[in-house]
């Protein structure tokens, strides 16, 4: 993974809620940073996991309140757990089909998974992450890639 | 804590990096840190409770500021001087020092970091032993800047290269040293050549360049300021 492909990958993700959203202001991304406990997680998560050169996850996690918004941006009438999870697994199609794009033949990416703020615990997680906080209508949601040595490779 | 314990300054005051902030309180306990007065003078100096002593400790050796370390023969028998008992007998050193010891008298700031037990003749510090020399102080910010200056022109690159950097430390040593975070504009000094180490090491494996600890100094953090 190099850093073109990590910036298609952000240009693409984040411009899945301009489309979404087109009249409206872009996503704005935020300072990164990087964490090295424990990593970070909202209300919901969509996540992939990835094999090359290394190994890890790309993930998204944004509030119930991002997904409620793309919920009615998509003229979606019901706002509940099981529409917001809907909303979560669309989201998680997106990430897969963008880390695809982005990280090209080289890599190993997993069936995305949808989880609540619940499912998070027990997730295999590399110890250190690359944290993207992005603004989007004012919501503050997380690009983050989580990576570590393969031993295998 | 033990509040007879002695701490001093990991570096001069002088070499702090600019952009480094404490709390006022934090700032005066380092000040005091001379390696010579004890944790409790120091807390009776600044009007703080132990507990809140402890609390400054404990940040300020997180944060690689200050480093325990004991009193030299020579600062010990200073601090009795005025405090022995004027005797007519001839006495060894020892017996000078003891005497001194078991004086009634309000003990001097260095000496109270002698045990306290009456029964041992000669107190226990580290005769004749050298502080030990701290490592050249590394500075987390000067860390950064260096990644970032090899991908100047495009920052989400020094970024994701810190990243990389960093992905290749233990995060046991990391948190060991209190980093459980980064961001790219925080500085701290890491005085664990441990630490140090291993972040020449996967610094110099990710960005494929040679690196030596000058390049990482505090100084070197204030010349990128700069």
């Amino acid at each position: 993974m190099n850093s073109d492909q990590l910036k298609t990958f952000q240009q693409i993700t984040l411009g899945y809620f301009s489309k979404v959203a087109p009249g409206d202001k872009p996503p704005v991304l935020q300072e990164a940073h990087l964490r090295f406990d424990s990593a970070v997680f909202l209300d919901y998560t969509s996540i992939v996991f990835i094999t090359g050169a290394y190994e890890g996850c790309l993930y998204i996690s944004t509030s119930s309140g991002v997904l409620e918004a793309l919920l009615a941006m998509h003229q979606e009438p019901e706002v509940s757990e099981k529409t917001r999870l809907d909303m979560c697994r669309e989201l998680s199609n997106v990430l897969a089909g963008n880390a695809s794009h982005a990280f090209g033949a080289n890599w190993t990416i997993s069936v995305p998974r949808s989880l609540t703020a619940a499912d998070t615990g027990s997730l295999p997680l590399p110890p250190s992450t690359f944290v993207m906080p992005f603004l989007w209508k004012d919501m503050e949601s997380y690009l983050v890639v989580g990576l570590k040595e393969n031993a295998k490779a | 804590m033990n509040s007879s314990k002695i701490f001093r300054n990991t570096w001069a005051l002088q070499q702090l990096p600019i952009g480094m902030q404490l709390m006022s309180i934090e700032w005066r306990f380092l000040i005091c840190s001379d390696g010579k007065t004890p944790v409790d003078s120091i807390q009776k100096r600044l009007g703080i409770t132990p507990e809140e002593g402890d609390v400054i400790v404990r940040h300020l050796c997180s944060a690689g500021l200050l480093t325990e370390t004991s009193l030299t023969l020579e600062d010990f028998a200073r601090a009795t001087v005025d405090k022995a008992h004027p005797t007519k007998e001839a006495q060894t050193l020892p017996e000078y020092l003891a005497s001194a010891e078991s004086n009634g008298t309000t003990r001097p700031g260095a000496a109270a970091a002698v045990p306290e037990k009456a029964e041992k003749p000669i107190p226990q510090f580290s005769p004749l032993q050298k502080p030990t020399q701290s490592p050249m102080p590394m500075s987390l910010q000067a860390v950064i800047q260096f990644i970032l200056n090899q991908n100047s022109s495009d920052p989400t690159a020094g970024h994701f290269a810190t990243y990389q950097v960093f992905m290749g430390i233990g995060t046991p040593l990391l948190k060991r040293n209190g980093i459980t975070s980064l961001r790219f504009q925080e500085d701290r000094i890491i005085t664990d050549p441990e630490l140090q180490g291993a972040i020449i090491e996967s610094l110099q494996k990710v960005l494929k360049v040679t690196c030596t600890p000058e390049m990482l100094s505090p100084t070197a953090a204030a010349a990128h300021k700069n």
